[in-house]
């Protein structure tokens, strides 16, 4: 399955996701294909990190994780999640092709984010199946 | 690093497979799998993208089994050969014992050989590894397509490029057909584990 | 290291490794481990806290009306106890209104009760704590939670039902809006008995 994305759909995925998450004063929100390709990178402008190599070892690091699922007989994991001492990453798939990275300090909720996430994924679904090619 | 513990007698190298994007490292793994499955227990581990290239590393584990009292496990893995996963292919390169360098002998190919000889060269760099001191066998891969008609490189030109300075071992092979892969691992394997012993034993 | 005996070693190796690429011999079976059965362990305010710490990860409703029978369930333990049950009522309300508004919660709330649940537990479990503290404590929790509705109405529009505008009781209505009904009634109230005492007023001056 490929999908090709137009200037309309992109803007209206960064429109979505800087609305619903980048609101909460989170650092970064990263749209990313399971190939590791970005697709959308908001931040809250302080942010210095190579995004590219993130975007790739995110990818990877879902693909390893979703082999440790299948070898002890899980589908997939509901919750990836990496805490660290003032920053924490979270990744959400959508639909099968998709990552969602969010990376957040420890102001914000995880189980509120989680909560803000499936809402803005149903507006990120749409817009990408907007227009689909095989 | 070859993990090996004196106490139990076991050995344990990680040998990886690197080449440019497509030149055939995952065959090598897939064809090396299908021919001793049977007599091991673990699955073949292929993390890849939908479209089949590799995206975090293939692996596979297997015990060789006692030799001169010492208990020999093997671990292959392969890289992502894109040049855009290479942070992934550093992080898979950690711990590296013995290399395979499988070069794709399609002539629109010979420059990216070099380049992914030289990213990991860099790549062995960051882990203080001197490329030239490391057990190392190249394999010359595709030579099948001739006989389709598609125009390869000679062995003299690949070796030239790759093996002028290192002079490691080389063999030509067709990973898709088979030919010459289970002898590259060997070689690659045998190199890795004599020069492991040598120098910590 | 002895050259001989690696040579030695080199040879068998060969000969395994032309062993192992050949054809033949099948492999073992080994049969899996069970699991150990998981230890239950179980305290009043234990309950609540691994609800707590559920919610800081996953906000579903399930875990919600987890949250909210077990505050019911302990604000009747802890009926005599005024700080405790004080700052259970606050925790179910917080717990209501994210019950209610899900996604559209303002932000803090969960920041909010974890803060509750944190000087909730600091009151249960330490006992060399002073009423007093325990007392100030409280208070500071409930100016934390008026802060935070002045928050959530200056953000929002007033909620205007359209159709009957059947009379609700405040005990009906979820978590901070019967605060502020609750407040509303009482603003009305005293307007009401403002404007009977401006009468009373004008009535005796005329006289």
């Amino acid at each position: 399955m490929s999908y090709i994305l137009d200037q309309e759909q992109l803007d209206g995925l960064e429109e979505a996701l800087t609305t619903d998450l980048m609101t909460l004063g989170i650092q970064s929100v990263i749209l990313i294909d399971m190939a590791g390709n970005v697709i959308v990178n908001l931040d809250d402008g302080k942010v210095r990190h190579d995004v590219y190599s993130l975007a790739a070892l995110a990818a990877g690091n879902f693909g390893a994780v979703s082999a440790m699922a299948s070898i002890i007989g899980e589908e997939e994991f509901s919750l990836l999640f990496h805490k660290g001492k003032s920053e924490n990453i979270n990744f959400t798939k959508i639909m099968d092709d998709f990552l969602l990275v969010s990376i957040f300090g420890n102001d914000v909720s995880l189980g509120y984010l989680r909560l803000k996430i499936d809402e803005v994924i149903k507006k990120v679904k749409v817009l990408i199946e907007q227009t689909r090619s095989t | 690093m070859a993990f090996i513990n004196t106490k139990t007698k076991e050995v344990q190298v990680k040998l990886v497979f690197v080449g440019p994007g497509r030149g055939g490292k995952t065959t090598n793994l897939e064809y090396i799998f299908s021919r001793i499955r049977h007599r091991i227990e673990s699955d073949m581990v292929s993390i890849k993208t939908q479209g089949d290239r590799t995206l975090f590393f293939d692996f596979l584990p297997f015990e060789l089994g006692a030799i001169k009292g010492y208990n020999v496990k093997t671990q292959l893995y392969t890289v992502p050969g894109q040049v855009k996963y290479n942070a992934t292919r550093k992080l898979v390169l950690k711990g590296v014992d013995g290399i395979v360098f499988v070069a794709d002998s399609m002539v629109d190919r010979r420059e990216n050989n070099i380049t992914a000889l030289n990213n990991l060269s860099e790549n062995l760099h960051f882990y203080d590894i001197d490329i030239a001191e490391l057990p190392l066998v190249f394999q010359y891969n595709k030579r099948d397509l001739a006989t389709e008609g598609i125009p390869i490189l000679d062995v003299e030109t690949m070796e030239k490029d790759l093996n002028a300075t290192l002079k490691a071992p080389s063999f030509t092979a067709s990973a898709l057909k088979g030919d010459n892969v289970i002898p590259t691992v060997k070689k690659a394997i045998s190199t890795t584990m004599v020069a492991i012993r040598e120098k910590l034993l | 290291m002895d050259k001989k005996a690696n040579d030695t070693f080199a040879f068998d190796l060969e000969n395994r490794l032309d062993d192992f690429f050949s054809d033949a011999l099948p492999s073992q079976d080994e049969p899996p481990a069970d699991a150990p059965p998981a230890p239950k362990t179980d305290l009043p305010l234990k309950e609540l806290k691994s609800t707590i710490l559920a919610i800081d990860w996953e906000i579903t409703d399930d875990i919600l009306d987890t949250f909210i029978g077990q505050l019911d369930g302990l604000m009747e333990q802890f009926e005599d106890d005024k700080v405790i049950h004080t700052l259970l009522k606050l925790l179910k309300s917080l717990g209501k209104y994210v019950r209610t508004h899900k996604s559209k919660a303002h932000p803090d709330t969960i920041k909010r009760i974890m803060a509750v649940y944190s000087v909730l537990e600091e009151s249960v479990t330490n006992d060399d704590m002073s009423r007093n503290e325990k007392e100030k404590l409280m208070l500071e929790e409930v100016r934390q939670f008026q802060r935070l509705k002045a928050l959530i109405f200056a953000s929002s529009p007033p909620h205007v039902s359209s159709g009957s505008q059947k009379p609700i009781k405040p005990e009906e209505m979820p978590g901070i809006d019967a605060v502020v009904s609750a407040i509303d009634e009482l603003k009305s109230m005293m307007a009401s008995e403002l404007s009977a005492i401006r009468e009373e007023l004008g009535q005796l001056l005329k006289k």
